[in-house]
Parts: C-alpha cells; sequence; structure tokens
C-alpha cells in the first residue's frame, strides 16, 4: 500500500507521524514523506527526524514540493496516486479559517484517495467507529473500516444516525420503507457485518457522530468524503463539519 | 386568494362591531396589563389552533378600545407563542393513535415551541421598551384610506347584521369568518404535497441554516400563518428533504413573517398603535433572530433538539410538557 504522510515542522506534525506509525504494518509498506520547501529550509533536519521516527516501516521516500501545505499535498498526488494520505490539521482557528479556508478541507475535496487526519493519537489503534449514511459512499467507508480493523485485528463499529423528522400522518408511499438505516443494514449485510456491530442513533448528524465518538471513547472515526453536490447554493456538508470538529483522527474515504 | 381576503376583511369589521361585547367577559376572567393579554392571546391561540386569527381579534379589541396598547401588545404576543400547539397536539394524536415508543411525531410541535418561546421571550422585552419610548410612533400605514371602499362593499351586510345580532354574537361570527378566511387562504395554495420536491436528495448533505430561514420567511409570506408552513414540512420531511438540522432555521424565518397578516390587519383596524405594535414586534424577533441564524445555528439547532427529544421522549414527559404549555398562561392571566 502506498501511504503518503505530510511532514510538518509544529507539535501536530508529531500526530500524523505517531498515527502513521500506528497504522497496519501492510499500510506502511511503503511511505513517501512529503515536506514543504520552505518548512525544510528552515527545518533542514525535519524529514530525516521523521523518518527516523518511522524506521521500522517498509520502504521510506522523501519528497519536497514548494508549500503551501495543501498545494504540496494536491500536487504530490498529482504526480502519483497514493492509497492514503495522513495529514495533521493546521489548526487554524474559526477567524483564520474563514479567511484562508480549511488546510485539511482543501485536501479533502482536492483529491481523490483517503485521508487520515490525525489528532491526538492513542498509544495503540484499536476503537474504529465508521459514519455511514446509507447513501453512495456507504460501501466504500464499510470496505475501508474493514481492511483498516483486519489489519490491527480489531472489530470497527458502524454508526447509523437517523436525522430524518418523526412526522404525523407523512403522505402515502412515503411510510418509512427504503430509509437511509435500511440502506445501511443492506449495505452492512452485503459486507457480511454482523448486526451487533452497528450502533443506531437518533438525533442531528454531526452531534450524534461526536457523542458517540466521545462516549465510545473512539481512536478513528471514518466518513464519506464530500458528496459532490456539497458546498452549493444553500447547502452544506456534514462531512467538513465533523472534520474540524472531531477531537480524535478522522479518516474520509472517497466514494469507490 | 380574492375570497380569502374578502372573508379577512369582513371578519376583521365584524370582530370590531362586536368586540364590546366581548369586553366584560375578558375583564371577568382577569385580563388586564400585559401579563393578562399574554395569557389569553397563548389560550386563544391553543383553542383556535392558529395565532394568526387571534392577532386580528386582538388588534380589532383594540380598535373599538375593548384592549388597552398593553394588552393587545401581550395577546399578539401569546397568539405566537400558542400557534406551536396545533403542530404538537396533532403530532402527539398521531403518536398516540399509534401507539409510537421511538420517533415521535410531537417532536415538531415541541421544537416549534421552543424555538418560538427562547426568541419571543427576550424580543417581547425588546419590542415593549420600544413601544414605552415611542419607537416608531409616527408610523402609519394607510389602511382606512380604503374605508369608502370597504363601506360600499361591506356596509350594507353590516348594518344588516349590527342591527339583529347581539354585539357577542357578531364577535362570534367575526372569529368563524376569519378561520374561514385562513382556510380560503390555504387552499388557494398549491398542494406540495402531490408533487416531487426539486430540492435535494439526502445522504450527509444538508441545508444551510441561512437557506432554510430564507425557506421559512418565504413559505409563511406566502400562506399568512405559522401552523400552515409548518405542515408543509410534512411532504418534504417524508421524502427526506427536510432533516432535524434544518428545523431550528425555518421556524426562525416562519416567526418573523407570521406577523405580515396581521400588519395587514394593523392597517385596516385604523388605530394609531395597531400598526406599530406589530412593527415592533416584528422588528425584534427579526433582531434576535438573525445572530442565531448567522452566528450560532449549530449551538441552538442542538439545545433545541435535546429539549424536544427530551420533552417527546414519551407519552408522561409529552402530557408534562402540554400541562406547562396551558399552566403558564393560566398563571400569567391569574397573577
Amino acid at each position: 500500500m502506498d501511504t503518503l504522510v505530510y511532514v510538518d515542522p509544529s507539535p501536530r506534525g508529531e500526530w500524523a507521524l505517531t498515527m502513521a506509525a500506528l497504522l497496519p504494518p501492510q499500510w506502511r509498506s511503503s511511505l513517501l514523506l512529503l515536506a514543504t520547501l520552505e518548512d525544510v529550509q528552515a527545518h533542514p533536519e525535519l524529514l530525516g527526524q521523521a523518518r527516523a521516527r518511522l524506521g521500522a516501516a517498509g520502504s521510506i521516500g522523501e519528497s519536497v514540493l514548494p508549500g503551501p501545505a495543501e498545494r504540496a499535498v494536491v500536487a504530490a498526488t498529482q504526480a502519483r496516486s497514493y492509497d492514503l494520505l495522513v495529514v495533521p490539521p493546521a489548526g487554524r482557528g474559526a477567524v483564520t479559517r474563514m479567511l484562508k479556508g480549511s488546510r485539511v478541507a482543501t485536501v479533502v475535496r482536492s483529491v481523490r484517495a483517503p485521508v487520515l487526519v490525525a489528532r491526538r493519537p492513542p498509544v495503540r489503534l484499536e476503537r474504529i467507529l465508521a459514519a455511514v449514511s446509507g447513501g453512495r459512499s456507504t460501501a466504500a467507508v464499510i470496505r475501508m473500516a474493514r481492511t483498516l480493523a483486519e489489519g490491527l485485528a480489531v472489530v470497527p463499529s458502524f454508526l447509523p444516525v437517523a436525522s430524518a423528522l418523526a412526522l404525523p400522518s407523512p403522505p402515502e408511499g412515503h411510510r418509512g420503507e427504503g430509509t437511509p438505516l435500511d440502506a445501511v443494514r443492506a449495505r452492512l449485510a452485503q459486507a457480511g457485518v454482523p448486526a451487533a456491530h452497528l450502533l443506531v442513533r437518533d438525533g442531528l448528524v454531526m452531534d450524534e457522530v461526536l457523542e458517540e465518538f466521545e462516549r465510545g471513547a473512539h481512536h478513528v472515526l471514518l466518513l464519506g468524503a464530500p458528496a459532490e453536490e456539497a458546498g452549493s447554493w444553500g447547502r452544506e456538508e456534514v462531512t467538513e463539519r465533523i472534520l474540524l470538529r472531531c477531537p480524535g483522527s478522522v479518516l474520509i474515504v472517497p466514494r469507490a | 386568494m380574492v375570497v380569502g381576503l374578502f372573508l379577512f376583511i369582513l371578519a376583521l369589521e365584524l370582530l370590531k362591531k362586536g368586540a364590546g361585547g366581548i369586553g366584560p367577559l375578558l375583564r371577568q376572567v382577569g385580563v388586564s396589563g400585559i401579563r393578562g393579554g399574554l395569557g389569553v392571546g397563548w389560550l386563544a391561540a391553543c383553542v383556535l389552533l392558529s395565532g394568526s386569527p387571534v392577532a386580528a381579534m386582538a388588534l380589532t379589541l383594540l380598535a373599538s378600545g375593548t384592549l388597552t396598547t398593553e394588552e393587545t401588545f401581550g395577546m399578539i404576543g401569546g397568539s405566537r407563542l400558542g400557534a406551536s400547539f396545533v403542530v404538537l397536539a396533532i403530532g402527539a394524536l398521531d403518536d398516540l393513535r399509534a401507539g409510537r415508543r421511538e420517533k415521535r411525531s410531537a417532536y415538531l410541535g415541541v421544537a416549534a415551541f421552543v424555538v418560538t418561546a427562547v426568541v419571543y421571550a427576550p424580543a417581547l422585552g425588546l419590542a415593549w421598551l420600544g413601544l414605552s419610548r415611542g419607537l416608531l410612533a409616527g408610523l402609519r400605514l394607510e389602511g382606512r384610506a380604503l374605508a369608502g371602499f370597504f363601506e360600499v362593499v361591506y356596509g350594507p351586510l353590516l348594518a344588516w347584521l349590527v342591527g339583529r345580532l347581539p354585539r357577542f354574537v357578531l364577535f362570534g361570527s367575526g372569529v368563524l369568518v376569519l378561520l374561514a378566511a385562513f382556510r380560503a387562504f390555504d387552499r388557494a395554495l398549491p398542494d406540495l404535497e402531490r408533487r416531487d420536491s426539486p430540492l435535494l436528495d439526502a445522504g450527509h448533505v444538508f441545508y444551510r441554516p441561512w437557506f432554510m430561514f430564507g425557506i421559512g420567511l418565504l413559505t409563511t409570506a406566502l400562506t399568512l400563518s405559522v401552523s400552515v408552513s409548518l405542515s408543509l414540512l410534512v411532504p418534504l420531511a417524508a421524502k427526506g428533504y427536510v432533516r432535524r438540522e434544518n428545523v431550528s432555521p425555518y421556524i426562525l424565518g416562519a416567526n418573523i413573517t407570521t406577523f405580515i397578516d396581521t400588519l395587514f390587519a394593523g392597517a385596516l383596524v385604523g388605530h394609531p398603535d395597531s400598526v406599530r405594535v406589530v412593527a415592533l414586534l416584528m422588528g425584534s424577533v427579526t433582531l434576535l433572530s438573525l445572530p442565531i441564524v448567522f452566528l450560532f445555528p449549530f449551538a441552538f439547532g442542538h439545545f433545541v433538539d435535546r429539549v424536544a427529544s427530551r420533552a417527546t421522549a414519551g407519552p408522561s414527559s409529552i402530557l408534562v410538557f402540554v400541562g406547562v404549555l396551558f399552566l403558564i398562561p393560566l398563571l400569567l392571566i391569574a397573577l
């Protein structure tokens, strides 16, 4: 598996290296350490130290590209395809994010590979939560969660959130058949996931996902990549909001 | 729509002519001051299952001198708080009928009440401050310029009715005609339940708060009633187009433009304070709703969802909520 790890000299950069080191061995079989030219000029030992941190991994390459960070990551993925990108959050505050945009959100929107945004890594990666909507990215999220869990020899949990409004006497033909929850159940059954691994919550999607993540002391949250229609006029994508507010690591999975 | 307008104006005229007949009744039940007005408006909206007719009634009572400006102000504010009862009542009855233990239909009614209460409580204070300080004192909408026209259209009928019916019967007839007017408005609107919505596919995408706020503003401006515009959520939500995330901003928008018909009624009744009272309430509610929609919509939505989820967690919690919904206005009248 080809994995790109973005190396950042800030303390958050350490999170990305630690998370990369916690990934299953086959996910680390071919690593590329990427840094910006500006960071390497300011910290010449940056890539060497990162290589030393990941020493036990398979083959490790290095790449230096002009910044800013999001531009370097996107340029690297355009030059070659990767199976996974590991990046730290930029740590921008709300005001800076409003002015400059979110760095990780830009990367997630621009690349077609899974992106692991590393935050506060645990000692061991054991508790995996996959938020599934029943929509078009659900199959890819289930597949990724299972692959990651098998590599770590752990059991993942799957969380659909029912945020539909319960209504008095819905119109004929809309009495609950074919709900997103039914779609999730069908996808999990297709993938051979036991029903016991399904956690169903009822409420606002963002709140319920984040609460379940904290309640279950999960280490990594898997989410489907933003839909193509997200960000268009009048519409908003839950994925990016959860990504920015989640206290732990988030793995964004693109649609198949 | 023309029939609705004809009935609306007829109802206002009947209410004005008959208002003197219910003055003693209002005094007997202790309607006095802003608190009494608030309690009566609230209860009346619960009983009539709509807020707009109650607000229009309050203005006719002001024009006839039955209520003071202070009491009218309270009654209009109270009518908005009681307006969400219809959605709650329909949802709760549906839950009981279906023996539902989860995904309660009463959720929407509770959410409507909580959103309204959180905004209207401070908005009433703000509007009252403006009213007592003489803000918008010169504001007039010259609806009375149409008085001559109304005299020609309604004069003979009204004169005939006034000569034959006691005033409290006239007032009662006015209430019934007002309800018929709003029903006529509803019928004039397109039936969304039979159309495929052009809105969006579900998944993880939802509408931005300002967008739903705009939809709530527009829908209620067209339907002239919060209860009608909330019921329009039913077909959209049933298809998964509107979700819990969208409820609060929609109700915030609906709570502003629901004043449009009251503003119109204020212009028609011709009292110097009638338009001003409504404009101040509308302005205050707008002023307090905008920061919620644009600055902290998600925290507000989270709060509303938590309260509505807990209040609809079981039959007993719904009963407690409904009890409180009636107890507060009764206490306001009694105090």
